[in-house]
């Protein structure tokens, strides 16, 4: 009992001095190992941001020329993409009100007589800018069923001669700048679209040929993919 | 040694060990659950990306081989019910269609809409013109139209049956748009020439200057036509009553033969003598009719129409819309001129 109590304490010493030196090497290694993952993972983590911000541009520059034409509707304004922001469009009804153009209309929002204007196509083939002055809900209206547009009465400023279809818009303008892809509508502030990490300086946005726009985008911070990306976008004709 | 208290002892070690143990494996859980979630947002993002420019792709393409494919007069009236183009699958698990609206009578709107998978439906339009032969001859103000005109002591042009039956050839004279237009009163015999878009380039580009039909230019109808004498070739009908379709010459053409059918000359053109042609013609430069040479339908020219001794001009709208209608390598949906994707449109509604 008592060579087993006395063998036990010499035991204790070395277990403290092996249990303390595993115990540190334990750590370490984990200490080590759980950096390395967190690293990994903000990369990751940030590289994922990158990439849906970058999507995210493409996207809205895409839709954005897709229906514009260079130089008419949109144009590199100090390196700052001044454009008509199409927002959507409509159709001449069958029957016309005796008040207005009446039209099928669908969009990504409503038109707003405060900040759009209509770009009218008409039977001699021209387009034509006009002022939208009015814009109410028309349920009576004889018009082509086709889902998700509903019918509209349009009053416009000059009034349209024969009119097809037209395409609604606002005036704006993107900017790479002030670390973040910004929007503002008219003469309005700058609305960031993205989180901030961009690389302004490194950004930009360059008219490349006739009806091609050339993005230039670069983030800051670390990341496991290359942090820049460069490609064009069309006027689909 | 107390074997109670050895187990505690040895209990609380293997406690705290794989209390530690659990920690570290829940800090290293943690953070590659982190890089999990964040790589699959990535491929779940990517993925609705891929279906959304899959959908889209699709209905652009559908909308193309509408364009490519469709021939014919349209199936739509002004303000009528939306006809189903096409409708067919596409990459398995996509379904796509293509609508024709009918907005005005020659101006469609053609509407495609696919969908891939589970993805959002996209829709993309296109705005048409699609020839109608009534309105076309419909905006005829004379039964010649030119810069000017020449004409010998013996000639005529007859303006008294201009929407009348020929033989072979029906009355036009109940439909509302030519009875509207050239059925009131007497139509004029000679005329100025319209401007665009109906003649002339405008602002839709040098290719309408000399010579144009709707939205057709010199180059379109060259590669449309049934026939092509581009040079200086001289045309013989195949037979003086068939319709010859679209017959297209450039520089001078000299018709040696009966015939019928849309001549459209980007150049002089001259009927020999003799020859009777019956249908529309059209030339961006002369027109001359040799010693007793004729014509049933409707001229319009950029230059000089001279008609020779005894050549006759018998105005008729309805040879001319019948050369039209026969016409069928222009009767064919062709996008505007300039702008005709037009959007955006929001996704469809599932």
């Amino acid at each position: 009992m008592s060579r087993s109590g006395r063998r036990r304490h010499g035991f204790a010493l070395a277990e403290v001095v092996v249990a303390g030196t595993l115990l540190l090497l334990v750590v370490q290694v984990a200490w080590w190992t759980a950096a390395t993952q967190s690293l990994v993972a903000t990369r990751v983590v940030a590289g994922a941001r990158m990439l849906d911000e970058t999507r995210l541009i493409h996207q809205v520059l895409s839709t954005e020329i897709r229906h514009g034409e260079a130089g008419e509707d949109w144009m590199i304004d100090r390196g700052d993409l001044s454009l008509r922001a199409f927002r959507g469009i409509g159709f001449a009804c069958r029957t016309q009100p005796t008040d207005g153009w009446g039209v099928a209309v669908a969009g990504y929002r409503f038109a707003d007589s405060d900040k759009d204007s209509v770009l009218v196509l008409s039977t001699d083939g021209k387009w034509r800018a006009s002022a939208l002055v009015r814009r109410s809900r028309r349920q009576g209206l004889d018009c082509q069923q086709v889902r998700g547009f509903s019918p509209e009465v349009w009053v416009l400023d000059p009034p349209p001669s024969r009119p097809v279809a037209g395409l609604f818009f606002e005036r704006g303008e993107y900017r790479l700048a002030s670390d973040a892809f910004r929007y503002r509508r008219g003469q309005g502030g700058w609305q960031p679209l993205t989180g901030t990490g961009l690389a302004a300086d490194s950004s930009a946005f360059l008219a490349a040929g006739g009806r091609s726009l050339e993005a230039h985008v670069a983030w800051r911070g670390p990341s496991p993919i290359h942090p820049s990306f460069r490609w064009k976008v069309w006027t689909r004709r | 040694m107390d074997p109670q208290v050895t187990a505690a002892n040895r209990c609380g070690e293997e406690g705290f060990a794989l209390v530690l143990a659990l920690l570290a494996l829940m800090v290293l859980a943690a953070i590659a659950t982190a890089a999990a979630v964040a790589a699959v947002g990535q491929l779940r993002a990517a993925g609705m990306a891929g279906r959304v420019m899959s959908g889209r792709a699709a209905a652009l393409g559908g909308v193309e081989r509408i364009l490519e494919e469709t021939r014919g007069p349209p199936r739509t009236a002004v303000g009528g019910e939306a006809a189903e183009m096409a409708a067919d699958s596409f990459g398995g698990t996509g379904l796509r269609r293509v609508h024709d609206l009918r907005v005005e009578r020659e101006f469609h709107l053609l509407i495609g809409e696919a969908e891939r998978g589970g993805g959002i439906p996209m829709r993309v339009a296109r705005v048409v013109w699609w020839m109608e032969p009534e309105s076309r001859v419909a905006a005829y103000r004379a039964v010649v139209e030119s810069s000017s005109f020449a004409t010998a002591p013996s000639a005529r042009v007859l303006v008294d049956s201009v929407l009348a039956g020929r033989v072979g050839l029906a009355a036009c004279d109940s439909l509302p748009l030519l009875s509207a237009t050239l059925g009131r009163g007497a139509t004029p015999a000679t005329g100025a020439l319209p401007q665009p878009p109906e003649w002339g380039g405008g602002n839709d580009g040098p290719s309408f200057e000399n010579m144009r039909l709707g939205w057709f230019d010199a180059a379109t109808m060259a590669a449309l036509a049934d026939f092509d004498l581009s040079g200086d070739g001289t045309l013989v009908p195949g037979c003086p009553d068939c319709w010859s379709g679209v017959v297209f010459g450039s520089s001078r053409l000299r018709v040696e033969g009966s015939g019928a059918g849309v001549l459209a000359v980007d150049g002089n053109l001259t009927f020999a003598s003799g020859v009777a042609w019956t249908g529309l013609v059209l030339s961006s430069g002369d027109v001359t009719f040799e010693t007793g040479a004729g014509l049933a339908g409707l001229v319009r020219a950029g230059g000089t129409v001279t008609l020779g001794d005894s050549a006759v001009v018998d105005g008729s709208a309805c040879a001319a819309m019948e050369a039209l209608e026969n016409a069928a390598a222009l009767l064919r949906p062709i996008p505007v001129a300039g702008r005709s994707w037009i959007g955006p449109i929001p996704p469809g509604v599932k």
